[in-house]
């Protein structure tokens, strides 16, 4: 699998679901796609088929022909789309540019160092182990 | 209508200048009140923060007002007018009698750039907000539901947890903190994340990260950081206060931490390596001891709806001052 090209990484809502859907399929024609996303919500073929070729064009998706029909794969796995989103949100973060819109449950650019975490780790595990009596 | 200018240079002189003071008294402040400030349950410091981030501009917006308010009174009622005392080189805040001239060259040069500089911080600060919701977003659609209503699961091995969005805050925990954490760590997690969203801090800290730019570095640099960590104590007491145990919730911060710096020894992304206590240490260090009492902060918040109060009182005497401190630092 490709790395994700990260410029091209923000999808729409109707890209993320079909991206979705061949993720979890493995991999999906037009007719299929739409059969499963388009028809309930009232998408035509032609636009679902715009989409996936736009999602190709990104380099998201993969295609060879089949018979006269393109079949999509994903180029890119989801953790690997996952991977590179999150590395892109703690750059941001580390630039100063997304502290306030994301609160992590430890820093992700800050981290504690390695005597305090290990001074702090055996003071817990003491405090435990006095009040469980040894029990954990 | 040529005075327009000049009138609309005095009202913005009268303002940066409140707000400067603003400013200068909070770094002033700091400097005895931080490490005051720092012993203070988690809960009143977050709000005493937030207090002292508003300062400036809530002092400036009401200073402002309060002088102002003889010359709006004089566009209602002409009689009170008493503008004509003055010559006409006089710095007049005034919406009836504009002023002549307008301020030095040089301050106005220098009252530009910081329009400017601020309006340059705000566009960047936006962009980043817009950008990082953008991930957040695209990490949620993407993301695979968890059985639990409000958590959304992404397809990473760094172990994270994130409560993300300004108007429609949601969870997401990385499978790879999913794994390694088990059922009542996990509930410890989440219930810290949920008091994040309950407790409104996204939209709090973007509205504090918008006030601090009113603020000198150092001052902005320390209420920032000082939200942030009062923010995380918070939260870290809601957790312990529902799961019924500081220590467990003390471990699993650890627990994380350590994670964390293992995924970061690889390729994860730049970290920086804080000076004094991180915030994980400081956290961790307040579980272990006993709670803090709770803190009212009526008594600030009295004394400033009386300094309030006082402005609106003494409008003209404050309308005298500005127009006297303008005329000594503007012409």
């Amino acid at each position: 699998m490709a790395s994700v090209p990260l410029h091209l990484s923000l999808l729409g809502e109707l890209e993320s679901e079909v991206m979705n859907h061949v993720w979890s399929t493995g991999q999906g024609e037009v007719k299929a796609v739409h059969s499963a996303l388009g028809a309930p919500r009232g998408i035509t073929v032609n636009t679902v088929q715009s989409t996936l070729k736009r999602l190709y064009e990104k380099g998201l998706l993969a295609r060879h022909k089949v018979s006269h029909a393109y079949v999509y794969e994903p180029r890119v796995s989801r953790e690997a789309f996952h991977h590179g989103l999150i590395g892109k949100l703690v750059g941001q973060l580390v630039n100063g540019q997304a502290d306030a819109l994301v609160s992590a449950f430890v820093d992700l650019t800050e981290r504690a160092g390695v005597d305090q975490l290990q001074r702090l780790e055996a003071l817990v595990a003491e405090r435990l182990r006095q009040r469980d009596g040894g029990s954990r | 209508m040529t005075q327009v200018l000049p009138g609309a240079q005095l009202f913005l002189l009268a303002a940066v200048t409140y707000a400067a003071i603003g400013a200068l008294a909070v770094a002033a402040f700091l400097l005895w009140l931080g490490p005051v400030l720092q012993r203070w349950e988690p809960g009143a410091r977050h709000r005493a923060v937030v207090m002292l981030a508003a300062l400036p501009a809530g002092s400036a917006l009401v200073l402002l007002v309060a002088a102002s308010l003889p010359s709006v009174l004089a566009l209602a009622a002409p009689w009170l007018d008493h503008c004509t005392v003055h010559g006409g080189d006089h710095a007049h805040l005034c919406f009836v009698h504009l002023p002549e001239v307008g301020i030095r060259l040089g301050l106005l040069a220098a009252l530009a750039y910081l329009v400017l500089r601020g309006a340059i911080r705000v566009a960047r600060a936006g962009t980043g907000f817009v950008r990082a919701g953008r991930i957040v977003a695209a990490l949620e659609r993407s993301g695979e539901p968890s059985g639990v209503h409000d958590l959304t699961l992404v397809e990473a091995e760094q172990p994270l947890c994130v409560a993300a969005g300004l108007f429609r805050p949601r969870i997401l925990m990385s499978r790879g903190l999913f794994g390694l954490l088990v059922t009542e760590e996990r509930a410890i997690v989440l219930a810290h994340e949920r008091a994040h969203i309950r407790r409104r801090d996204i939209v709090v800290s973007a509205v504090v990260r918008g006030l601090t730019a009113l603020h000198l570095p150092a001052a902005s640099r320390w209420l920032r950081s000082e939200l942030a960590v009062a923010a995380e104590q918070a939260c870290d007491e809601e957790a312990a206060e529902e799961y019924g145990d500081r220590l467990v919730v003390a471990a699993t911060i650890l627990k994380v931490e350590r994670a964390m710096r293992t995924a970061s020894s690889g390729a994860l992304a730049p970290v920086a390596m804080a000076f004094g206590l991180t915030a994980v240490e400081r956290r961790v260090e307040a579980l272990l001891g006993a709670p803090e009492p709770a803190r009212s902060l009526r008594l600030p918040v009295v004394m400033m709806g009386a300094a309030v109060l006082a402005a609106l009182l003494l409008a003209d005497e404050l309308h005298h001052l500005t127009e006297s401190l303008l005329s000594l630092i503007a012409h």
